[in-house]
């Protein structure tokens, strides 16, 4: 008598659990009107709020990776821009040691190039590397449509983003797109003096002023960066034996080029330099103003006049590093709509 | 479905009178109910050059490796008190939210961190039992199960991604030969779910010993002081070093399985305070 209550009472309860789908709906992105245009082609790839929380979902899964441990947000940490604090290069599977420091993830669809060395050029298409490099996920995309496609998480999840429950790996990575896509990071300090809403203080207002002078030749535009590949003089790794854009063109002259990084959130990315080799923005500088190596590929905007490295005093390093915080945004780095 | 209602309403009232039946008998027992609080303080040292002062103290290992420490955190969990009749009183056992701390050498005060444990039933104890890392069966339940715990976690950089989990025991400084010139950093933790990763159980379970009997009264609140002998992380059971294979090491690969064999034999009581 009991069991046929227990039975009975949970079947009229199974009734009510199941909830109608919500209903899917564009993602809007917002941005200020300063911010170069997107380059995401979102006509191939329409974000919708399901979307972005399904690459959510996907982007804090571990079982992406061969042994189901390390998510995206394994090195990707949200508090430090989602990058790998702490870490020189990243860890991966197996607690394996990748040749990179994890670059931060925002404002992803505005880039042309993604990676330290530009090997790829759509967003769809970057999370293909980390999950099938041996020394992070080391997995692959049929082996990760394996793992989810019985899961009902993801079951609803998918349906609830593309209108049916399969899972391919197309609709994994455009997720993910659309999830990196809606992390737009727009609100320092800089974004609100830009605004009218607030004001640099004199040590922020003469930092600016002298990294344009000494810095934005590189990091230009809203996104302090240029997107350009640059030899800065930097020694090669032999530990790493990561050579950069050469890795991809195996052309001499892009021998040691990396991408220039964006400088938003840069307070929130410690270590620093593709390989993680400098850990405060003090070092950094330091070694702009006295360690760059000459070289046959060194950017000539690091050799002007003959002078190798750009000249600045201490006190001038101050100023740039205090106006380099103007570029921290503290809500990105909080939203819990990035969160895991 | 109205009988249905009626007939679960009928069997709470069953149950009801069940429970408080049993509440009336044990009224009866003159045990007594009350419940004190206890302390823990953690002292991390060398146990031949005293408390580890962050990038200050330098300890050579039985290896002769020079190394000192810039940040030693580790996760305590699952505490259990022992009577004297070996009954066990497990305080918010696999409840992280709960049950798990902390012990940040940053946060010492004069050299040590305390633990307020509340809601102890009064007893004397003869030992304590800790848990070094969170259970599997408290980080199965999830990450809603543990949330508060899990935002700390994160707050004191104790935590991966969740598929990965916690950071047991965060160990960074320098190391080398001549001098400590070298960084190490050496995070151990589980990788998730053990099994179904097959991976290594990094959590342990310790029980010491108390020298003096801890009497936990409504009155009384007993501090039981732990000295936590860091010298055993490179000079324990098994003699290591750090190496450029080893000195970046985050997880549960086998040198991290071995640092924890060491680190589980730091620990020891060394006084407890009645007062």
């Amino acid at each position: 008598m009991l069991l046929i209550i227990a039975f009975l009472s949970c079947f009229s309860c199974s009734d009510e659990v199941i909830q109608p789908l919500e209903k899917d709906e564009a993602y809007s992105l917002q941005f200020p009107s300063y911010f170069p245009e997107m380059t995401f082609d979102a006509s191939s790839n329409p974000v919708t709020k399901n979307g972005v929380e399904l690459g959510r979902n996907l982007f804090y899964e571990g079982r992406l990776s061969r042994n189901n441990t390390i998510s995206c947000g394994f090195c990707h940490i949200q508090e430090n821009a989602f990058t790998h604090h702490g870490h020189t290069v990243s860890h991966g599977v197996d607690d394996r040691i990748g040749i990179r420091n994890a670059p931060p993830i925002q404002n992803m669809a505005f880039l042309k190039r993604y990676m330290w060395d530009g090997v790829i050029h759509n967003l769809n298409e970057q999370p293909v590397i980390p999950i099938s490099d041996v020394n992070e996920m080391d997995s692959s995309i049929p082996e990760v449509i394996s793992k989810l496609k019985d899961d009902q998480k993801y079951k609803k999840l998918f349906m609830a983003a593309y209108g049916d429950e399969n899972i391919t790996g197309e609709r994994i990575l455009k997720a993910l797109s659309q999830f990196m896509v809606s992390m737009i990071s727009a609100d320092s300090k800089y974004d609100r003096v830009k605004q009218g809403k607030e004001n640099f203080t004199s040590e922020e207002s003469q930092g600016m002023a002298l990294f344009g002078q000494k810095c934005a030749s590189c990091h230009s535009g809203e996104l302090f960066t240029d997107e350009s590949f640059r030899n800065t003089g930097m020694y090669y790794n032999t530990q790493f034996k990561d050579a950069g854009r050469h890795r991809v063109t195996l052309n001499q002259t892009d021998w040691m080029k990396f991408r220039v990084p964006s400088l938003r959130n840069v307070e929130f990315t410690a270590p620093y330099m593709h390989d993680g080799r400098f850990y405060t923005l003090e070092a950094v500088l330091n070694f702009y103003s006295d360690n760059v190596e000459d070289n046959p590929n060194l950017d000539p905007q690091l050799k002007q006049n003959g002078h190798v490295g750009i000249a600045m005093n201490t006190q001038e390093k101050q100023l740039i590093i205090a106006f380099l915080k103007t570029l921290s945004d503290k809500s990105f780095i909080s939203n819990p709509k990035f969160a895991e | 479905m109205k009988i249905l209602k009626f007939l679960s309403l009928f069997l709470i009232a069953f149950n009801v009178f069940t429970l408080s039946s049993c509440q009336n008998s044990d009224d009866n027992d003159p045990q007594d109910t009350s419940t004190g609080n206890l302390q823990i303080k953690f002292e991390n040292g060398f146990n031949n050059l005293g408390n580890i002062v962050l990038n200050q103290t330098l300890q050579t290992s039985a290896a002769g490796q020079k190394h000192n420490f810039s940040a030693v955190k580790y996760i305590i969990s699952n505490i259990t008190l022992v009577d004297e009749g070996g009954t066990e009183f497990k305080y918010n056992e696999n409840n992280p939210d709960k049950g798990a701390f902390i012990v940040d050498q940053a946060d010492a005060v004069a050299g040590v961190v305390y633990l307020n444990l509340n809601g102890i039933p009064k007893n004397n104890y003869k030992k304590v039992k800790l848990g070094l890392g969170i259970s599997q069966k408290a980080y199965l339940l999830g990450q809603n199960g543990q949330a508060e715990f899990w935002t700390k976690a994160k707050q004191k950089g104790m935590s991966w991604s969740w598929a990965a989990g916690y950071v047991f025991v965060k160990l960074e400084g320098k190391y080398g030969t001549a001098s400590a010139d070298t960084e190490f950093m050496n995070h151990t933790g589980n990788m998730g779910n053990v099994t179904a990763n097959n991976t290594a159980d990094l959590y342990r379970e310790i029980t010491l010993s108390l020298p003096t009997t801890a009497r936990v009264t409504t009155q009384i609140r007993p501090s039981i002081h732990i000295l936590a002998d860091l010298n055993q992380f490179l000079s324990g059971s098994k003699t290591l070093s750090l190496t450029t294979e080893n000195n970046m090491m985050m997880g549960s690969g086998q040198h991290l399985v071995d640092v924890t064999d060491n680190l589980t034999a730091m620990f020891k009581v060394d006084h407890v305070h009645n007062d």
